[in-house]
């Protein structure tokens, strides 16, 4: 396997959004989210994908997931007709923070949904080790370039995120 | 270029443990590890543990992880624990020849102001005759500088090992 960086950014200040474009092929894409931090306590890390460099905000994200934890007994998550891609609250103590693999499809193609697969170890504001592991669609036949990242309440205070092309 | 970046390929047998020193450097924050031909003496848990930059192994009980195992012949079951001396990082191997397959994903090892944490996936033959897929997430509590990774099973030793260390390079 090969990776082959397409677009990246560091936040080193308070920012509300990030946004990651770029694609423009059939090739599988990757993004990696490391240290991503919230400047609210207990918000959430949301994703959406864009088209034309815009983020999608239709309410047509479906998601199914299992959630490890490491304090408790795991669970399920899943929606349909959601207007985001949700994960585990994150907190602005030391290292609750947000890492992340996630693995996009048929962005490029017109004439296909966009699906995603993800992999998340979170360190959740009550200090704890949870993650999800699951995958996305957006059902919407139309191409999708990239990706947008959020948090449910305040600003994104620190993190890298970087998306590659799988070769 | 790939921005995957080779860093350290290590090779043993019948070892009780394998450490890799010196792969986690500022040049990357994120890696990716393999594990293949894994042949284990005994059928037991597969564990790993990381190294700080003076070299020693930290086995401090600074570790959670939470572990799903799937079974390809009953239902699945949960592991989880927290404030261990190791991670359980890759679960069963076999007692045969069967062999077995590992990726993890490493954040911020080297980084001396955050946790480090880690992503594996497996599939692995245990008990004889059934195969098992696995899923875990696991992080080191301590905001220390980790320069390399052990890997150890609970009772005897790797028959053969092979691992791949690689770097996820972010150019700005």
């Amino acid at each position: 396997m090969s990776l082959l960086q397409v677009a990246t950014e560091t936040v080193t200040s308070a920012t509300a959004t990030v946004t990651l474009t770029g694609i423009d092929s059939d090739d599988v894409y990757m993004v990696a989210l490391n240290n991503v931090q919230p400047a609210t306590d207990a918000a959430y890390i949301q994703l959406r994908f864009t088209v034309g460099g815009s983020a999608d905000t239709s309410t047509n994200y479906d998601r199914a997931a299992k959630e490890l934890r490491a304090d408790s007994s795991f669970g399920n998550s899943s929606a349909t007709n959601g207007s985001t891609i949700n994960f585990i609250q994150n907190g602005t103590n030391t290292s609750e923070t947000h890492q992340n693999i996630i693995y996009l499809y048929n962005f490029n193609n017109s004439s296909e949904y966009s699906f995603c697969t993800f992999e998340e170890a979170s360190f959740m504001y009550a200090e704890a080790l949870r993650g999800r592991q699951g995958g996305a669609v957006l059902t919407e036949t139309q191409a999708t370039d990239g990706v947008h990242f959020s948090f449910s309440s305040g600003n994104i205070a620190s993190g890298t995120f970087t998306l590659y092309k799988v070769v | 270029m790939s921005n995957l970046r080779l860093i350290n390929e290590t090779t043993a047998s019948s070892v009780a443990s394998v450490s890799i020193t010196n792969v986690f450097s500022a040049d990357f924050d994120i890696y990716y590890l393999s594990m293949t031909t894994n042949d284990l003496s005994t059928a037991t848990d597969n564990n790993y543990r990381f190294i700080n930059s003076s070299g020693s192994i930290i086995s401090a009980s600074s570790y959670d992880y939470a572990s799903l195992f799937m079974p390809m012949y009953s239902g699945f079951t949960e592991g989880k624990a927290t404030n261990g001396s190791s991670a359980l990082g890759a679960s069963f191997g076999n007692n045969g020849t069967e062999g077995f397959g590992l990726s993890m994903y490493i954040y911020n090892p080297f980084n001396s102001s955050s946790y480090s944490f880690a992503q594996v996936q497996s599939v692995f033959r245990y008990p004889a005759g059934g195969n098992q897929s696995y899923k875990s997430i696991s992080v080191l509590k301590s905001a220390t500088s980790c320069t390399g990774i052990n890997f150890f099973p609970s009772s005897g030793t790797y028959d053969n090992i092979n691992l791949r260390v690689y770097g996820l390079r972010v150019d700005s």
